[in-house]
């Protein structure tokens, strides 16, 4: 460390910049938003001023968050476990056996990551689609289907479909993730256990995973704050309506839809900070969970 | 029993390789066939209307106008992250300040607290600085981002020696030279890869865009490949091209940086 006096001054200088986009970016967006909370600022009406925690009141009431909420969470719990189970799958067979093309084959693994996810809705609502869908058409003509389904017009495929998507994107990432976990655990453990005559499985349990448990809860609650905010595939595949049966609203899709399209910014503040504390709340649970687990 | 397994392992990570490839080459024959074959037969075999898709689709589809503007605006923020996350790192490892662990705690926090929620108040203020439906919106942000601070902050613990530093200070060197000759040089590694990891974050970025950007000279290629969907106006091959185009400039990138990309993935998990 340099603490010679007359440095003092500099250390701030240089985070300066940093800080003060963090200050202008973000934390007074968020509390903007706060405060916007308690208004009836609306565009269409032309309404703004402030309201107390009447928007408030009309969120714990409001059917269309309790849907949006449902689905993000459905859409959500329907691929993390699937993610998980792959994703540790993979990592264990890219630290612990000797195969080739090993690299090949992460790299393939990541590579739906990147695509940027209106692509991925796209493609998915070309694949998927009804008349013209090419899974329709495919089915059509090998005689397996006699009408096109609409595979995106039915809120249990839709659904399925969508988390499947989210799934395909992230495994990958969840594998090189866990990969690293274990490398990073000495393999002094598991040589010991192979001597003692411990097999794969027993290997898993007993060492590996207990060792890479920080990776996994990290994963894990990333997964979950990431997933409470899912908003660009069903958004790009729905035009923001989450249509069919509103199936496919999630919180995020709504209050973008309340604040850019009805204009409506201070319920659509409330939304937003009714999306915080139910990402707290989920967060907070599972943290509690995984630490009691822990100890 | 042991050449069983392994042929278990290799048939699983093939069908998960195809699984993640299958949705790609079906697009990429698709880009190839006439439009009305698309809704009448398929076949697999590779089509003939590649060109005559693309010149349909540049006819309808401003394609290059998105790709400038995203990288118009993506290069920026980049480049700003760069430098001003650097800056900020080297000021949080190497100097000693009062408020420092807060400032550094604050800044983390900042990171768990989804950048979405503060979504309605970031327009209004974007709104008052008469920012709206400028480039801005996208670039500006970039001065603040915490996961590189954080990245780069572990890369100057590693790599800049802190007695290289006196040694500069004692031959007279400034502190703002000495951040740009002596850390920045040092940390070069460190930066590209971390900026490689920004470059494709910011480049498929979506909400912001969506959100600040209205006009459609500056529609961004993430924002303008969403607005296809309403497939009745723009023919199927076109659509089919568009996006395979959007993919293999991604998939270059990808081919390009793949080292760095995994490397930087594999390196956020250390330190989450």
């Amino acid at each position: 460390m340099i603490r010679k006096k007359r440095n003092i001054n500099y250390g701030l200088l240089f985070i300066a910049p940093f800080l003060i986009g963090l200050l202008v970016f973000r934390m007074i967006p968020f509390l903007y938003t706060l405060v916007m909370s308690f208004t009836n600022w609306n565009l269409m009406t032309g309404e703004k001023s402030f309201n107390g925690i009447d928007n408030y009141k009309r969120l714990l009431t409001d059917k269309t968050f309790m849907i949006s909420l449902k689905n993000t969470v459905k859409l959500w719990a329907m691929n993390i476990f699937p993610r998980l189970a792959i994703a540790m799958l993979c990592a264990v067979i890219f630290t612990q056996s000797r195969i080739k093309g090993k690299g090949l084959f992460k790299l393939i693994f990541y590579f739906p990551n990147l695509v940027n996810s209106a692509t991925i809705a796209i493609l998915a609502a070309l694949l998927m689609g009804w008349q013209n869908g090419y899974l329709n058409r495919l089915l059509l003509q090998m005689n397996l289907i006699r009408q096109p389904f609409n595979w995106l017009g039915q809120p249990v495929t839709a659904q399925r479909i969508v988390a499947a998507i989210i799934w395909w994107q992230w495994f990958g990432y969840s594998a090189i993730m866990f990969a690293t976990g274990i490398l990073n655990v000495s393999t002094e453990y598991l040589e010991a256990a192979t001597v003692d005559g411990a097999n794969s499985w027993q290997k898993f349990w007993k060492i590996t995973f207990p060792l890479i448990r920080p990776t996994v809860a990290y994963v894990f609650l990333t997964t979950l704050i990431g997933g409470l905010q899912n908003f660009e595939i069903p958004r790009v595949i729905t035009d923001g309506l989450g249509a069919p049966d509103k199936s496919l609203l999630t919180m995020t899709m709504q209050m973008h839809t309340l604040a850019f399209r009805s204009m409506q910014y201070g319920y659509g503040s409330a939304y937003a900070i009714g999306i915080f504390m139910t990402t707290a709340v989920f967060a907070g649970v599972s943290y509690r969970f995984i630490n009691n687990k822990e100890s | 029993m042991k050449k069983i397994r392994k042929t278990a392992v290799y048939v699983f990570l093939l069908i998960l390789a195809v699984v993640c490839l299958l949705p790609f080459l079906i697009m990429f024959n698709n880009a190839t066939q006439s439009s009305a074959d698309l809704t009448t037969r398929l076949t697999l075999r590779p089509g003939t209307e590649l060109f005559h898709n693309y010149r349909n689709m540049v006819a309808q589809i401003p394609f290059w106008a998105y790709i400038k503007n995203s990288f118009l605006t993506t290069m920026p923020n980049v480049l700003l992250t760069g430098y001003f996350g650097t800056m900020a790192a080297y000021g949080f490892e190497k100097f000693d300040f009062r408020g420092k662990s807060i400032l550094f705690a604050m800044s983390m926090l900042m990171m768990v607290i989804p950048a979405q929620i503060s979504l309605i108040g970031l327009y209004r203020i974007f709104s008052i600085m008469k920012l709206l439906n400028t480039r801005w919106t996208l670039i500006l942000p970039g001065i603040c981002n915490v996961l590189t601070v954080y990245w780069m902050r572990g890369n100057i613990y590693q790599v800049v020696d802190t007695s290289l530093l006196e040694a500069a200070t004692i031959d007279g060197c400034g502190q703002i030279g000495i951040f740009h000759r002596v850390v920045l040089p040092l940390c070069k590694t460190g930066i590209v890869t971390i900026s490689i990891i920004n470059f494709v974050a910011a480049w498929n970025d979506y909400i912001n865009p969506v959100t600040f950007i209205t006009t459609n000279k500056k529609t961004t290629l993430s924002v303008g490949i969403a607005m296809l969907n309403n497939f009745d106006y723009v023919d199927l091959g076109a659509v089919y091209v568009a996006i395979t185009l959007s993919t293999i400039v991604i998939l270059v990138f990808y081919l390009l940086f793949n080292s760095q990309i995994m490397g930087g993935v594999a390196e956020g998990s250390v330190k989450g």
